[in-house]
């Protein structure tokens, strides 16, 4: 009898012993915080449960960025790591956050709108918890989330995701998913809560326009690629064209389907005033027959199953031993967002948004996405902010 | 959420009442360890 409660508590300790051994990192990942340098456009930040009291004390509220111009005009909204594995979508964001200064019209930037899926991973496949982007004043480290909230914020998962108000059926794991979770409701699931909490801000401050900054697979056909419903399909349409003509990269129009409901291109415009724009850049590292998932072929999107796979014409991007670096997918971003402002303004010459500082596709590739990145140390009192 | 909470107190006692239980096989003893372990996280609303 002595000898099995001696056996079993050391059993016991061991199992506790390893559980706080591989715990300890994801705790650590999950209460890790990204500053942020407020740039010359910064005018004020708020959180996300001032639209939407629901998240206020959990995981899921987020910082809210605005960006006020000199002059009034139109408004945007922009929004990285709707998926936090699609860093290019934040880093975009955040460049201009550090680096924009509005003329005219405000923008309102959300870097981390899955707050709490930025805190989450993928363990079982692999994934780094950080990265780390080389600047000029060393290295910014980042996490590195997963595509949904963590079931640590959002629990239990239903069998089945019921959309709200579309009623359509979805994957369960959608429920934590906040690209299937618009137009929210205040009191729903807090991945809900969030994408209301945006549909309200919207609302608000009357935005006209809001664009979505995502990444997704090489072999996936909606990649590199601006996805737009009907009321955004002629700006969409003459931003891509635009940045090929001009700029020399490909992006091109992808409809957003009217029958899939819950996605950030459907609903903001079905829902709200704004015209929306969903924004894909291929991103090597989500592709499922590539190498380890290294923070290396994170950044530089450099694998050899792929490149043998696009020889076999398997890909829906060009493809060669260059990969898919950050610097281009951020890049992309950058200019696309950019041009749909210019459109934006060109049609709708009374709401003009106007921002300049903000670096382009050639820019970024030539010097780095860390060149545009500020350095937290050397920021003054007040000037930064922890997300 | 009180029914997911009782499922889960409920798994956790049938696990811990085996382990308890169990006196030769160690490896069982291990696997009810390990199904132990997240239904307790979830008890304790350890995040």
């Amino acid at each position: 009898m002595i000898r099995d409660t001696v056996e079993k508590s050391a059993l016991a300790a061991a199992v506790l012993g390893l559980v706080v051994w591989g715990g300890l990192p994801l705790v650590r990942h999950r209460h890790f915080d990204v500053p942020i340098v407020k740039g010359p456009g910064v005018t004020a930040v708020h959180r996300l449960s001032e639209f939407s009291p629901g998240l206020k004390g959990t995981l899921a509220d987020t910082n809210v960025y605005v960006l006020e111009g000199r002059e009034p005009g139109g408004k945007a909204l922009l929004i990285g790591n709707t998926h936090s594995n699609e860093p290019e979508g934040m880093l975009a964001v955040i460049i201009f956050l550090e680096n924009a200064v509005v003329e005219k019209g405000t923008l309102y930037v959300i870097p981390f709108f899955n707050n709490s899926g930025s805190r989450n991973t993928r363990a079982g496949d692999g994934y780094p918890l950080y990265f780390d982007v080389a600047t000029d004043w060393g290295a910014q480290r980042f996490r590195f989330g997963n595509r949904d909230a963590s079931p640590l914020d959002q629990w239990p998962d239903p069998d089945v995701y019921i959309h709200y108000p579309e009623r359509q059926l979805l994957s369960y794991i959608d429920v934590r998913n906040t690209n299937r979770t618009w137009p929210g409701r205040a009191n729903g699931p807090l991945m809900e809560r969030v994408t209301f909490g945006a549909m309200e801000l919207m609302r608000r401050e009357s935005i006209d326009v809001a664009i979505d900054t995502h990444g997704a697979e090489t072999m996936f056909p909606v990649t590199n690629c601006i996805v737009a419903p009907d009321k955004s399909v002629k700006i969409a349409t003459l931003a891509s064209l635009t940045v090929k003509a001009a700029e020399g990269f490909e992006n091109h129009v992808e409809p957003s389907p009217v029958g899939f409901r819950g996605l950030s291109h459907r609903e903001i415009g079905d829902y709200g005033p704004a015209l929306p724009f969903l924004l894909e850049a291929p991103i090597p590292f989500l592709d499922q027959p590539t190498g380890p998932k290294t923070t290396k072929l994170l950044l530089d999107g450099k694998d050899p199953f792929l490149l043998s796979l696009s020889k076999k014409k398997k890909l829906f991007v060009p493809y060669d031993e260059g990969g898919w670096p950050l610097e281009k997918r951020v890049g992309q971003h950058l200019s696309v967002i950019l041009e749909i402002f210019r459109q934006f303004t060109k049609k709708t010459a009374d709401r003009p948004i106007v921002v300049r500082g903000v670096p382009r596709y050639a820019d970024v590739v030539k010097t780095g996405v860390g060149h545009y990145l500020a350095d937290p140390s050397k920021a003054p009192a007040g000037g930064v902010v922890m997300n | 959420m009180i029914a997911y909470y009782i499922i889960t107190a409920f798994l956790f006692v049938l696990a811990a009442w085996n382990f308890v239980r169990e006196k030769e096989r160690r490896q069982d003893l291990l696997l009810y360890l390990l199904v132990m372990v997240p239904l307790l996280l979830r008890l304790l609303r350890w995040k």
